[in-house]
This record gives C-alpha cells, structure tokens and sequence, in this order.
C-alpha cells in the first residue's frame, strides 16, 4: 500500500514555525536565552521524530506539543500551588479595558513569572495557544474541573498582578452570588 | 448556626466557585454554554445583566492579554541559528545535543538498551561495569557546562554581524580595560580607522567587537571573547580557508591562550583571505 503521508522538510518547519515556538517559549521560560535554548531544543527532537509528523497543517500544534512535552518533564519536582479559594466579583475585572498595547510587556512577563509554572503554562496555553478549557484538559489529559479550576485562579493571580485587582477576600468583596 | 444553615453556605459557596470559574474560562461566542460545565453560567448570564456585562468585558480584556502574550520580539538570526545546530546534530558533531543540552529536555535522553539475552553471568557482570562506566561519563558530560560547537560559534557571530547597525568608537590612545582583556589577534590585519564596541552578550558572555571595514575593503567584524576552556575543534590560529561561506558571509574562528576569536567578512574566501595577516601562521 502506498505511502500517502506529506512530507515535510525540518528546515521548512524551523522557517514556518521558529517564531511562533520561540514565543510560546518566552512566555514559559520568561526570558530570551532559556526561551531560544528551549526553541532549539524543540527542532532537534522535531528533527529526530520527524516522521511522526502526518499531517503538515498539524505541524504547529505538534511543535507546541513537543515544547509543552518539555517544560512538564522540567517539573517534575514542582511543589503543588497552594492557591486560595477563589471569590468571584465584578470588581475583580477591571472597568476600563485596556487595549493590548497598553499592557505593559514587562510587567506581564514580571507577573507570568511570579505564578507557578503549571498555571503558567494554562495561561499560555489559553491566551497564546488560543485553546479552550476543553482542549487544555485534553491536552494535558486532567479532569475538566482541575483545569477550569486551575485556569480561574491563575487568570485572576494574573491580572491581580497586572492590574493591581488583588482578588477580594470573602468578608468584603462585592460578591456576585449565586442565586 | 445550626447545622443545616451551615450545609446551605457550603453548597452556596460552591455555587459560587463553580460559577466563577466558568465565568472566566467561558469565551464568549465560542465555548457553548450548554456544555455541562458551564451549565451553572448559562442561567446566571441570561438571568443577569450584570454579569453578562462582566462577561463581556471580560472577554474583551482576555482579548487584549491575547494580543500581548503574542507580541515578544523574535532574535535576530534564530532561524539561522536552529538551523545551524540542526546541521550539527545530523552531521554528528553534537551527538549530545538532544540528551544533554538543555535541563527542560534532561529526561529525553536516550540511551540504547541492549535487548540481547546474556546467558553467561560473567557477561552480564561485564555489562554492568560497561553500563556504570558509561553512566559515569555520561555524568561528568552532563554536569560539564555545555560549550559552544563551531558551527553555533559561527552562527552566533554571523547573526550579530548582520544584526549590528551600531558604530563603534575609534580605538583610544590608552586602552580601557575591557579593550586589554578582549584584543584583536595579531593574526588579523588592522586597517587604519578600526572601530570597536562592546557586547554585553556574546555566546553568554561580554565581548568586543572590533570593525575592520577599511575604506575600500570589504565590512569585516573580529569578535573577541574570553573563553578558557579549549574548544573542540578550534585550532589556535585562523584557519586558512573560512570555515562557512554562505549567505554572502565568509566566516572562520580560533582560540588562543583563554581568547575566542571569530572573524565574519562581507564576501568571499578571497575577502577573508584579505584580512589575515601574511605574516602570520594559519591553522
């Protein structure tokens, strides 16, 4: 039977797609060296398994798939978060919205850094990798429920850290409760 | 509070976790709020305005973190880079590369394991010497600070060449420090007008680079940086015919008593033949 599967060059990967995984790797890494390092270090096992790639168009997924692959393995030993309960409150959100370039780049690679790296790598799945709750938890294979629980508080530590929205404590938040 | 009053403000207080937590993780117009694990948002949003506003909003600003985890600038010559290092690994001159190169990958090393069957015992005691040797030196590889390959010397020196758009100062009539612990190489010509500058990052470490663009010779660069240990592969003097030559970029690099140097030249093997000194050996 005919081999049907497209192949692709390692050189045409590293031209389409180095960007986007040094990036991704910038903001798990936070910072220029560990992030290239990192990035080369996706090529070369992209280069070994190679022929594990069968869909071209998957390409990109699979890269950040190698690349996530990597970071976890680098865990191993993390300690668990201790992560408070979270209180919903409008006030937590704030009013006026900023506009992307408003955020300040540095501050926001300041504040990835401070959270623990699976709720970092939750972020930046959510935010860079543009992947629902549902692909997260299946990509990371966890149960909906850690991840919705997961991705909440570190959104909120997030912007707790990037707006100055400390999420309230119960006795006086302006709670928006459940009915 | 009796006890049953106590049950009603856990379970409240539950309602009120998982309701925040779909909140933030719900994207409107995209996840479905039917999903089971939003069921607890899709009454509230339609019920309350409030928090369909807080929703909205919330999307809005998701949005705009989007926007800024995707806007990190991209080095210089990275793809070049990559690629450069991929070339090494196929070539075999990097054979630790994948295994040793990086902690976030320590645990993708890959060694072989024998699958034959010893039927002697004395083989298989030879084969846990051999095995303990090798995870030794595997070891003492590991625990090594990784040094740089030629070839990634090169590339990196290729990248900040083309990358530098600064000029330089002329060189002083007393040198400062930095210019007496990084020199030129003797082996290197140096036309009148020679510029330098400093970089606070070259192969991890601060360098000079010194520019040897003459009036009517070709853009040249000598990159000098500490490095003591000996580099594998670099001889102790220039090598007499470049040692990459691609992208319009003749490059070559040597090493000598704790001192890297690499030399990039704008053209050919001939322009790089043009900035060594006759008078000196070549490797």
């Amino acid at each position: 039977m005919p081999d049907d599967r497209v192949t692709i060059d390692i050189a045409e990967l590293v031209a389409l797609y180095h960007e986007a995984v040094y990036r991704y790797a910038y903001r798990l890494c936070g910072g220029p060296h560990d992030a290239e390092d990192l990035t080369q270090q996706v090529f070369l096992i992209a280069q070994q398994k190679l022929a594990q790639l069968r869909e071209p168009d998957a390409a990109r997924s699979w890269l950040f798939t190698i690349l996530k692959h990597g970071f976890l393995k680098s865990l191993r030993r993390e300690r668990p978060a201790l992560m408070g309960s979270l209180e919903l409150s409008v006030e937590n959100i704030p009013a006026n919205v900023p506009e992307a370039d408003q955020i300040d780049r540095e501050r926001l690679r300041q504040a990835l850094g401070e959270l623990p790296p699976k709720h970092r790598l939750m972020l930046v799945m959510f935010y860079y990798e543009d992947c629902s709750y549902r692909d997260i938890a299946e990509r990371l294979e966890l149960p909906i429920g850690t991840v919705m629980s997961r991705l909440a508080r570190a959104k909120q530590r997030l912007r707790a850290r990037l707006f100055g929205t400390e999420p309230p404590a119960r006795h006086v938040s302006k709670r928006v409760t459940a009915k | 509070m009796n006890h049953s009053g106590q049950e009603r403000d856990g379970d409240d207080a539950a309602d009120r976790q998982r309701l925040a937590e779909a909140l933030e993780v719900c994207r409107a117009g995209r996840d479905d709020p039917a999903d089971p694990a939003l069921a607890p948002l899709a009454e509230q949003l339609a019920a309350r305005p409030e928090l369909a506003e807080a929703h909205a909003r919330l999307g809005r600003l998701d949005g705009a973190l989007a926007g800024a985890f995707a806007d990190v600038p991209v080095p210089e010559g990275l793809a070049e880079r990559i690629l450069s290092r991929l070339a090494a690994a196929r070539e075999g001159t990097q054979a630790s590369c994948v295994e040793g190169g990086s902690p976030l990958f320590a645990e993708t090393k890959m060694g072989t394991v024998p699958r034959r069957r010893w039927r002697r015992r004395w083989f298989l005691s030879g084969v846990v010497a051999a095995a303990a040797a090798a995870a030794a030196t595997v070891a003492l590889v590991l625990l090594r600070p990784r040094d740089y390959t030629e070839s990634e010397i090169l590339a990196a020196a290729v990248a900040e060449f083309d990358a530098s758009t600064a000029q330089g100062q002329l060189l002083p009539n007393v040198w400062p420090e930095i210019l007496l612990s990084h020199p030129p190489s003797d082996a290197v010509v140096r036309p009148s007008g020679v510029r330098w500058r400093e970089i606070a990052e070259f192969l991890d470490r601060p360098a000079v680079a010194y520019d040897l663009s003459g009036r009517a010779g070709p853009r040249a660069t000598l990159f000098v940086a500490r490095y003591d240990r000996p580099l594998p592969g670099l001889g102790n003097a220039p090598p007499g015919q470049p040692r990459r030559t691609t992208g319009g970029r003749a490059a070559a690099a040597w090493q000598d008593a704790g001192v890297l140097y690499v030399l990039v030249v704008e053209g050919t093997e001939r322009d790089y033949h043009g900035l060594l000194n006759p008078g000196r050996p070549l490797a």
